[in-house]
């Protein structure tokens, strides 16, 4: 008796732990759907537009050799919204885009502290993260929108 | 006769060639014909005959004359209306062009027929004479049969103006009498009558068109052919007897008569047995005329005056068909008076259609999309003409020269501005995104920036660092962010910006931009310190120091208005009323590509 109420509880237990590893998988990230979800279900105030992709280095002020795709998405300047998508060479420099991207959010917000405190709070609630090679930045005055969108593929 | 004979006797016209061992061996050849005064024979190359009445005697004579036609001589002629001398003839100097020889003089033993005589149709206007040969009558001068009366008399060209000059068809009767082929068909006629044929006849109706209209009804139904005579010709001389004059009047006269009492009938005996000859379909038949109306009873229309008539019903057809007509017409022109209006230049279209100003900006702004991506693009139309301009070269001389960047007919390429470098606020962080020109050009911006701040907290790095030379433009753009303070702080701060520029780069031209228009809401927004008299007042005091710093002023404010004074929706970010949309952008792009200086212009 004793072995058998052992036995299923270490069925169950097994049974429970194996549940728990299915639940913390994160979905792949694909530039092109990641943005085009991210810009049906956020809603962004400013007119996105996607950059070219001989702005983008001049953007973000980073070489242009650590890109191998990017997608950006960037308004009129009147807002800090933005979209970026980077997929780097290596991992290398997938670290070194991301510090770009930091490096730019944070200059955004120590500019619109002054010019606009609103988008100062909106770069403060966006998104800058690695995953793998690709590197993300989410600006979006929908926070919580963005949130439910990017935490799928981080 | 043999053949050298029969040629010198011929005077060496052409004739056709005599048959060999034919009847004509003996058959003389001239004959006297008499002389017919009214039928002249143009000349025909040959001497002049000093007709005389006789036969000159000569050894040809000996041989026995034939009679003439009609057995008449001249001499008979002669006998018959006196002795008469033939005019002479004024030939006319015949043209080298002509294809007759000439001809040996040759003495004629008797009146000779010319073989032209014998062929009336010949056309002398081959000849290079387009009027027939002048004639000389006794007692007048040079004979002109245009204008001088008739050779026999007077009196029949009274008689012909006044009865058959057709008066009511002047044009026809002279374009018919001027008809080359006229003289050319019948000229001896023509130089008789004085008249072509075909015009002369025609004006030989005495009729009106009704009368003859009536006569041949009155012909057709009644059939009284007996009191229509066959219309033939008649000789001219027919017409002007005095029984035709007197048949005329009394023509007309009936006419008259008829016309003012159509149903009237005359008062003689009835005869009601009167039979009448019929056409030939209704030979051997019988006619009874109708008794006519006694006098003083009312004239009762006979079957033939009622079909005569027009009926009322026909009358009341014409006048509904005619109405109808008129109603359409009047419909049909309603509608297109209506359209009519819209087919007038309208006051929009002869704007659209004048010519253009001379502000270079609205070219731009005509095609602001034309090329999204600023890669070679040479959009702007050129608009040299105009009181205020003038085109020197590629450049759009404004005839205010002032600080604005004069137009060029021509775009430049991107790879212009790579020694060229634009600093300034947001709005260059929005065209450096958008305009395409991101990798043209340098670019320092800063969101919020200010002239005022610009020294101390925007990186300049790339003016302070790099030679002195190596700019050849440098763009400025502030102002927006600063509309709400004071103008001449403004002005003073930019003052001190570009002589720290000029401290670096000496060799570049400085752009100033002007301050750039914001939408109708945020002028109307009391929240907003960006109101349009602001930024006008802004830019004005830009122009001022444009002149007075040897600046140049890149009016794209201008250009980005609409047609209210305010930012066009077409550029125009909505959320704001500020920023741009990216068409915006590469206008604005756009219009440095066609406003530029080069290095060494410099403002006066």
């Amino acid at each position: 008796m004793k072995k058998s109420v052992a036995l299923l509880l270490a069925a169950l237990c097994l049974l429970t732990a194996l549940t728990g590893c299915g639940g913390s998988k994160k979905k792949t990230l694909e530039p092109r759907s990641f943005v085009d979800e991210l810009m049906t279900q956020a809603k962004f105030t400013d007119s996105l537009n996607e950059l070219d992709a001989k702005v983008v280095p001049l953007l973000y002020g980073v070489d242009a050799a650590d890109i191998k795709s990017a997608i950006v998405y960037a308004g009129t300047a009147a807002t800090a919204e933005e979209i970026a998508v980077f997929e780097a060479v290596d991992d290398a420099a997938a670290d070194r885009l991301l510090e770009a991207a930091k490096a730019r959010v944070a200059s955004q917000i120590e500019t619109y502290k002054s010019y606009g405190p609103a988008q100062a709070m909106t770069l403060e609630n966006g998104t800058v993260a690695k995953t793998g090679s690709y590197v993300i930045v989410v600006i979006c005055t929908d926070t919580e929108g963005a949130k439910k969108v990017t935490d799928k593929y981080i | 006769m043999d053949q050298d004979q029969y040629n010198s006797l011929s005077g060496g016209a052409s004739r056709p060639p005599r048959p060999q061992g034919s009847e004509v061996e003996d058959t003389p050849l001239f004959t006297e014909v008499p002389y017919i005064p009214t039928r002249r024979t143009p000349n025909s190359g040959r001497p002049d005959v000093s007709f005389s009445g006789r036969p000159a005697s000569s050894g040809a004579s000996s041989r026995p004359r034939p009679a003439a036609s009609g057995g008449r001589t001249a001499a008979d002629y002669a006998e018959s209306y006196g002795s008469y001398t033939r005019p002479t003839q004024s030939r006319p100097a015949r043209s080298n062009s002509s294809s007759r020889p000439a001809q040996p003089r040759v003495t004629p033993v008797y009146t000779e027929i010319s073989w032209d005589q014998l062929r009336p149709d010949t056309d002398y206007s081959s000849l290079g004479r387009t009027a027939r040969p002048a004639m000389t009558v006794p007692g007048q001068e040079e004979y002109d049969p245009r204008t001088a009366p008739r050779y026999f008399g007077g009196f029949e060209q009274e008689m012909d103006d006044l009865f058959y000059q057709p008066a009511e068809q002047p044009a026809a009767w002279q374009n018919a009498y001027q008809q080359p082929g006229r003289n050319r068909e019948q000229p001896f006629q023509s130089y008789q009558t004085n008249r072509p044929y075909p015009p002369y006849q025609q004006s030989r109706q005495t009729t009106t068109p009704r009368e003859i209209r009536q006569n041949a009804v009155a012909r057709q139904r009644s059939g009284r052919m007996e009191t229509q005579q066959p219309r033939q010709k008649k000789s001219i001389l027919s017409l002007f007897s005095a029984d035709r004059s007197s048949e005329l009047a009394r023509q007309r006269r009936s006419a008259a008569s008829e016309r003012q009492a159509p149903a009237k009938r005359p008062e003689t005996a009835p005869n009601r047995n009167a039979v009448r000859t019929v056409p030939a379909g209704n030979l051997n038949r019988r006619v009874v005329t109708p008794p006519p109306t006694p006098p003083g009873a009312k004239a009762k229309p006979t079957g033939r005056r009622s079909h005569r008539g027009v009926s009322p019903a026909l009358l009341m057809g014409i006048f509904v068909t005619v109405a109808l007509v008129i109603v359409l017409l009047t419909k049909v022109t309603g509608r297109n008076g209506g359209s009519s209006v819209n087919t007038r230049p309208a006051q929009t279209s002869a704007v659209v259609t004048q010519a253009p100003q001379i502000t270079p900006e609205a070219v731009t702004e005509a095609t602001p999309e034309a090329t999204p991506t600023p890669s070679p693009t040479p959009v702007p139309s050129p608009t040299p003409d105009g009181p205020k301009a003038r085109l020197q070269g590629d450049l759009v001389v404004p005839a205010a020269w002032g600080p604005a960047v004069p137009e060029r007919v021509h775009a430049v390429y991107d790879s212009r501005f790579e020694r060229s470098i634009m600093i300034g606020n947001s709005m260059v962080e929005g065209f450096f995104m958008w305009s395409g020109m991101a990798s043209s050009m340098d670019f320092v911006y800063g969101t919020g920036a200010t002239v005022t701040n610009v020294l101390g907290t925007m990186d300049l790095a790339k003016i302070t660092l790099n030679a002195s030379d190596y700019y050849t433009d440098i763009y400025l753009m502030f102002g927006l962010n600063e509309v709400g303070t004071d103008v001449n702080s403004f002005v003073q701060s930019y003052k001190k910006l570009v002589d720290f520029i000029r401290e670096h780069q000496t060799k570049a031209n400085i752009y100033i931009v002007s301050v750039t228009p914001v939408t109708k809401e945020v002028d109307q927004d009391p929240n907003e310190v960006q109101k349009m008299d602001r930024i006008r007042t802004f830019n004005a005091a830009l122009k001022e120091f444009c002149v007075d710093y040897n600046c140049w002023y890149l009016d794209i404010y201008s250009m980005l208005l609409d047609g209210n004074g305010y930012l066009s929706a077409d550029y125009a970010y909505a959320g704001d009323g500020k920023h741009f949309e990216k068409s915006g952008y590469v206008a604005w792009a756009n219009f440095m590509k066609t406003h530029y200086v080069d290095a060494d212009l410099i403002t006066e």
